[in-house]
């Protein structure tokens, strides 16, 4: 009975590490989707290098497929593709064009920005929670050595930005 | 020598029975991670732990808050203080709406309005149920309305009290308190699922009916030890939304 409920609870805490990390991507993806809304809105693409917006889509292409390949490689990428979209938002809010910020929108789009920043950190917590569950889970006595048998092994710490 | 062996096979019998507990006990109720330290517990409603509020105002916000919380079970929280220790004050804010559990468990409807009079900022949590009506530019532009004109000025009575019954009326007149989904535990407030339960039975009652039911308040003891209590707040949860500024 206690292997079968040690077992059930590491499986659960997988589960858990999955979900979180399920939840960044969505806000990565939600994040990514602004950008051409906020282009077409202020029609400020021409003002904007096109080596930028090439690496964003190329990065976007990449972490998309990325998506099936391991955690660790998922993290890399969303830290280049942190990278390339803080560059894309201080263009869009007026560091480079300060005419461009006092257009409502794009206050609104950096309100947004900012928000879906703040949502990514805050996800990036609650996975590194749900990884420090999972992997005390399974490096702990007793439960290692269900871990053990049934070939549990730790998970990644989302690292960057924490 | 008889009652030499008689003894060691109680005694193993003994530390059998008490290494199975242990292993099962581990297993239902696998240890947490530890929380931050200096995150705050806070309790309904209003929280001003940098002695910013007059007792009037404090009084008024803490009724609004609680006049919603009756009305359509949302739950805000308002929390001030000097500085955020070594946390940002983002962090800061998502812990402590965390540890509390702003929020009715299921709605997710709570809100945690957070101002650090030491940097005269502030931030608004929203939990996940209310981010389609409290959404991020929406929080930004009521903050910049009604709360940061005050606090630039230090008059934290006047910014905290309107922000609070803005949001207030929004809340009441906008949502509309679905539902809950059903909880995953059939005893609300006691974080134990069916299979828990059962197991929890079928140990508790041939142990109460060996021990004629001398076992069962020790045993009751122990689970509500284990479980815990929740806090005033309905368990509530939030994933960064909102907006902060200064």
């Amino acid at each position: 009975m206690w292997i079968a409920l040690t077992y059930n609870s590491l499986v659960s805490k997988d589960q858990a590490v999955q979900s979180s990390w399920s939840d960044i991507t969505v806000e990565y993806q939600r994040r990514i989707d602004l950008i051409p809304q906020v282009m077409a809105a202020v029609n400020v693409s021409m003002g904007f290098e096109q080596s930028l917006l090439t690496n964003i889509t190329n990065l976007r292409t990449e972490w998309l497929s990325s998506l099936v390949n391991s955690t660790q490689e998922n993290i890399n990428i969303t830290s280049q593709l942190d990278a390339e979209l803080n560059e894309f938002l201080l263009v869009a809010t007026g560091e480079t064009y300060p005419d461009v910020q006092s257009i409502e929108v794009v206050q609104d789009f950096i309100t947004v920005m900012e928000g879906t920043e703040n949502r990514i950190a805050a996800h990036r917590i609650f996975y590194n929670d749900a990884v420090e569950g999972y992997n005390t889970a399974v490096n702990s006595f007793p439960g290692n050595i269900v871990a053990g048998m049934f070939g549990f092994e730790d998970a990644a710490y989302y690292q960057q930005g924490t | 020598m008889a009652r030499v062996l008689r003894w060691i096979a109680v005694v193993a019998v003994v530390a059998l029975v008490i290494g199975a507990g242990y292993l099962t006990i581990s297993a239902l109720f696998p240890g947490q991670p530890e929380r931050d330290p200096g995150i705050p517990t806070i309790h309904p409603y209003v929280n001003d732990r940098a002695d910013a509020l007059t007792q009037y105002y404090e009084d008024w916000a803490d009724d609004v808050c609680w006049e919603l919380d009756q009305n359509n079970s949302c739950e805000v929280a308002v929390l001030i203080v000097n500085n955020t220790e070594n946390y940002s004050m983002e962090y800061y804010a998502l812990r402590t709406f965390q540890y509390n559990g702003l929020g009715k468990e299921g709605k997710d409807n709570g809100v945690l309005i957070l101002v650090v009079t030491d940097v005269r900022s502030w931030r608004i949590e929203v939990g996940y149920g209310l981010e389609g009506i409290l959404t991020d530019t929406r929080v930004s532009d009521l903050a910049a309305e009604y709360l940061e004109p005050y606090v630039a000025e230090e008059n934290y009575d006047e910014g905290v009290l309107y922000l609070t019954a803005e949001i207030a009326w929004i809340l009441v007149t906008e949502y509309d308190g679905e539902d809950a989904p059903p909880s995953d535990y059939p005893i609300s407030f006691i974080p134990l699922t069916w299979i828990h339960w059962i197991i929890i039975a079928a140990i508790i009652i041939p142990l109460a009916i060996v021990t004629r039911g001398r076992i069962f308040w020790p045993l009751l003891w122990l689970i509500s030890i284990l479980t815990g209590g929740r806090g005033s707040f309905g368990g509530g949860r939030s994933g960064g939304g909102g907006a902060s500024g200064r």
